[in-house]
């Protein structure tokens, strides 16, 4: 949630972003999916280590777990820029 | 939160909807496919097939190390199988109390020995030897030791060594023409015979050494006499190179090829099988628990099975300090004087016809009543000590 509000600002104090900002926001957006999906990964696994659900599911809900985090984030950012 | 932050928020999922209708872009596409391709990576990186493939109430094992190409000894990898949980939390429990007792060392110990149960039963036993009946070991396990069967064994005149009979002709080895000598045939130190082993691998350094038991080389040496060599019965013997490493605690002794003959990862057996890599602590401790046997071809006593009595073995019965991650198994009729440094096997389930796995050396037997074994140090052992494999 927290992050909503510095992209906010940043927009708001560069109105015309150079390509190393740019650069910058791409990279650290990157960084974030990375981090994102790592921990979502992490939750998954400790949660299929206490349980004994199937390797299908784990898998499924990986992968649904991703495209949901990307698609709504992907709904957040995409006001900013147009 | 503000509440100017959270009015903002119950915006934009209000309009979420809307967005989501438009469908997904090339970028998020892309987002999602690489994100996707990163989670399911580092998942198989945290090795979470492996306890999605188990079956409730089972957790995988590491059962062996063992060669994907048969020809490259540099290609080791771990091999796995699935057991049940119950059976591996006692023989962990059965592994840490053997290790207890080899610390405490108390008076009266002469060594001790894990006994897995079979899978169906889910237990473990540790066997302790003492010299008297002085003890309680359960007493001085106190509760650690719950749920574990200790089976206290006695054993009286371990002092007096025994000689067997010398009725054995050493086997020599035959066919050197391609330029390696297999296990299992005699090999001569400047003070006594022995048995050579398959080739011993240092993946550091890349070296292949020959090998065989340290003893054999006598307890006080000097530089001079640490050649190895291969006796033949109607030639000179051929030299096969000089010791680089004395391990007297696990009773292994390297050496450095430096003739034209070159350890082989073959033993000298009707079956000619060959090593692919070696059995794990836990590998052993499924092998009890299938009941299945061990081989070894010795130059004196030759080839010949057994039972596995025990593993992650302790023995203090010879020298002043006790050998641990031992293996016993057999009986005191397979191994004689000049059998030490040969190695024990059983044939690599899931390899090729012929393909074995070492247990581990054999270099030592029972010669006090009531007990009837050969004990050597296990192959995991000299893995986790010196870094060598088979």
């Amino acid at each position: 949630m927290s992050n909503d509000t510095t992209r906010a600002t940043e927009t708001e104090s560069g109105r015309t972003p150079s390509a190393a900002s740019a650069a910058v926001s791409g990279i650290l957006r990157l960084l974030l999916d990375l981090l994102a999906v790592s921990l979502w990964v992490l939750l998954l696994t400790l949660l299929f280590l206490e349980t004994a659900w199937p390797r299908w599911a784990f898998y499924a809900l990986l992968v649904a777990g991703v495209g949901v985090y990307v698609t709504v984030t992907a709904a957040w950012i995409r006001p900013d820029e147009n | 939160m503000s509440g100017r932050h959270i009015e903002g928020l119950v915006q934009r999922l209000a309009t979420l909807r809307d967005r989501l209708e438009t469908g997904m872009d090339r970028r998020e596409f892309v987002r999602t496919v690489a994100s996707g391709g990163f989670a399911i990576g580092m998942a198989r990186w945290l090795g979470v097939d492996d306890f999605l493939a188990a079956d409730d109430g089972e957790v995988p094992i590491v059962t062996a190390l063992v060669r994907d190409d048969p020809d490259d000894p540099w290609t080791v990898r771990e091999r796995t199988r699935y057991v049940p949980a119950e059976w591996y939390a006692a023989v962990e429990k059965a592994f840490e109390v053997n290790r207890r007792l080899a610390r405490f060392a108390f008076t009266g110990y002469l060594g001790s020995a894990v006994i897995p149960g079979d899978y169906g039963s889910g237990t473990a036993t540790v066997s302790v030897g003492l010299s008297s009946d002085g003890h309680s070991v359960g007493e001085l396990l106190g509760e650690f030791a719950e749920g574990i069967d200790i089976d206290p064994e006695t054993i009286i005149d371990v002092e007096e060594i025994q000689d067997g009979p010398e009725a054995y002709e050493p086997r020599f080895a035959d066919s050197l023409a391609d330029g390696s000598v297999p296990s299992g045939v005699a090999c001569e130190t400047p003070s006594s015979m022995a048995t050579l082993g398959p080739t011993l691998y240092h993946p550091d350094s890349k070296q292949r050494f020959f090998v065989t038991a340290d003893h054999a080389f006598g307890g006080d040496r000097d530089s001079t006499e640490d050649a190895l060599s291969l006796p033949r019965p109607d030639d000179d013997a051929i030299e096969l190179g000089d010791v680089v490493h004395y391990h007297p605690v696990e009773d292994v002794a390297a050496v450095e090829p430096n003739g034209w003959l070159e350890p082989a990862s073959r033993i000298d057996a009707q079956s000619r099988p060959r090593v692919r890599g070696q059995f794990t602590k836990f590998g052993l401790a499924d092998l009890v628990a299938r009941d299945r046997e061990l081989e070894k071809v010795g130059a004196m006593t030759g080839h010949t099975t057994g039972e596995i009595q025990g593993v992650d073995a302790v023995t203090c019965f010879t020298d002043e300090f006790c050998r641990r991650g031992q293996i016993r198994w057999g009986g005191e009729m397979d191994l004689t004087d000049g059998d030490s440094g040969s190695v024990s096997y059983h044939p690599d389930p899931e390899g090729e016809d012929g393909d074995v796995l070492v247990a581990g050396f054999n270099n030592a037997r029972t010669w006090w009543p009531g007990q009837s074994y050969v004990w050597g140090v296990g192959a995991y052992r000299l893995t986790e000590k010196h870094g060598y494999h088979f």
